[in-house]
């Protein structure tokens, strides 16, 4: 099963936000919770939120990513009530929600895991212009996903606001969503 | 005096042979130890057990200290069932491993597994794997042979601060 969509041309820089609506990301949508339960983009509304897309047999970029968020919610302190991070998993065959629920438990700020059908996540990564492939590995690890790795920060109005890439730290990830949380 | 004379060639006789035995046991000791010493290990560590997920990763640098390339030729540890080098390769902001078959260590140089980079893929945990607890991982090299390292095991949090 491959999964396509189109790549989306973004900058990562994130040494000046300007925190600009990217009106061509984004999107409401429906999922399946770790609970098992819908969830629709609409629930954390109020909220800004870091959405990423990743499987939980990734072995590097996907925990790094979570814990750097983890360590940015601590960096924020008392804002960090008002950000709700958002994990959708590109494996829906091996990533079940009671799988979800297991793995984001490791994570203190209780993230929302989310899973659908392939058609489902088509549609929502298309929304997002991401991408990510399933690729037979041919070794034992059967197989894995390319996969983009950009965290998209959505505003408490549901908007596309920013994107952070591989490279940034949980400093930067932290004044950037200081400054979101300012701006209303 | 015929006697005499035999003992004591018994004697020198014996001595020799333990000498000769001693001197090969010292010379293989010293060219095991010295390609033991070829590669040296350090940053390394291996992330904790995400609950549902049986994949982790270590990583570690590895210096050549040798005149001669090296090739780390495989990897395996009694806390997974397999292996893996894989390198990360970011592309136009989507993220792919690449399977390595093997790991080139050139000469007096060094190679870094690092997070979001090359790394060592542990497949198929057998245990769980706690901060503050080690593994034995087993690194074999095409000239230095197998180098064993204890590697301490670090949280996610650890990692990302």
């Amino acid at each position: 099963m491959g999964i396509f969509i189109i790549t989306g041309a973004w900058s990562c820089k994130t040494e000046s936000p300007k925190l600009e609506i990217l009106d061509t990301l984004g999107g409401d949508f429906t999922l399946t919770d770790q609970n098992g339960k819908a969830f629709n983009l609409k629930d954390v509304r109020g909220k800004a939120v870091l959405l990423f897309f990743g499987y939980t047999s990734c072995p590097d970029v996907c925990p790094l990513t979570l814990a750097k968020f983890n360590a940015a919610y601590k960096k924020l302190g008392g804002s960090a009530d008002q950000v709700k991070t958002i994990f959708i998993s590109v494996d829906p065959q091996r990533d079940k929600p009671e799988k979800l629920k297991q793995y984001l438990s490791y994570f203190k700020y209780e993230p929302i895991g989310l899973t659908g059908t392939p058609e489902e996540l088509t549609k929502v990564a298309q929304l997002f212009k991401v991408l990510f492939v399933k690729r037979l590995t041919g070794t034992s690890s059967g197989y894995l996903f390319d996969h983009s790795t950009a965290t998209f920060l959505i505003d408490k109005q549901g908007r596309v606001r920013h994107l952070f890439g591989q490279n940034d730290r949980p400093d930067t990830i932290a004044t950037v969503i200081s400054v979101l949380l300012k701006a209303g | 005096m015929f006697n005499v004379c035999q003992t004591s060639m018994r004697q020198v006789r014996y001595g020799f042979t333990i000498a000769t035995v001693l001197l090969v046991c010292s010379l293989y000791l010293q060219v095991g130890c010295k390609k033991k010493d070829i590669i040296k290990v350090d940053q390394d560590w291996v992330s904790e057990s995400i609950p549902g997920s049986r994949i982790s990763a270590a990583y570690m640098n590895l210096v050549n200290t040798s005149e001669a390339d090296d090739t780390l030729l495989s990897a395996d540890t009694d806390a997974f069932e397999t292996v893996e080098f894989h390198n990360l390769i970011e592309d136009d902001g989507v993220t792919r491993m690449e399977f390595m078959e093997s790991v080139a260590i050139p000469a007096g140089q060094s190679v870094q597994f690092t997070p979001g980079g090359m790394h060592i893929m542990l497949i198929n945990r057998k245990k769980e794997l706690k901060s503050g607890d080690y593994i034995e991982l087993n690194l074999h090299f095409e000239n230095a042979g197998l180098v064993t390292r204890k590697s301490p095991v670090k949280s996610m949090e650890e990692q990302v601060k």
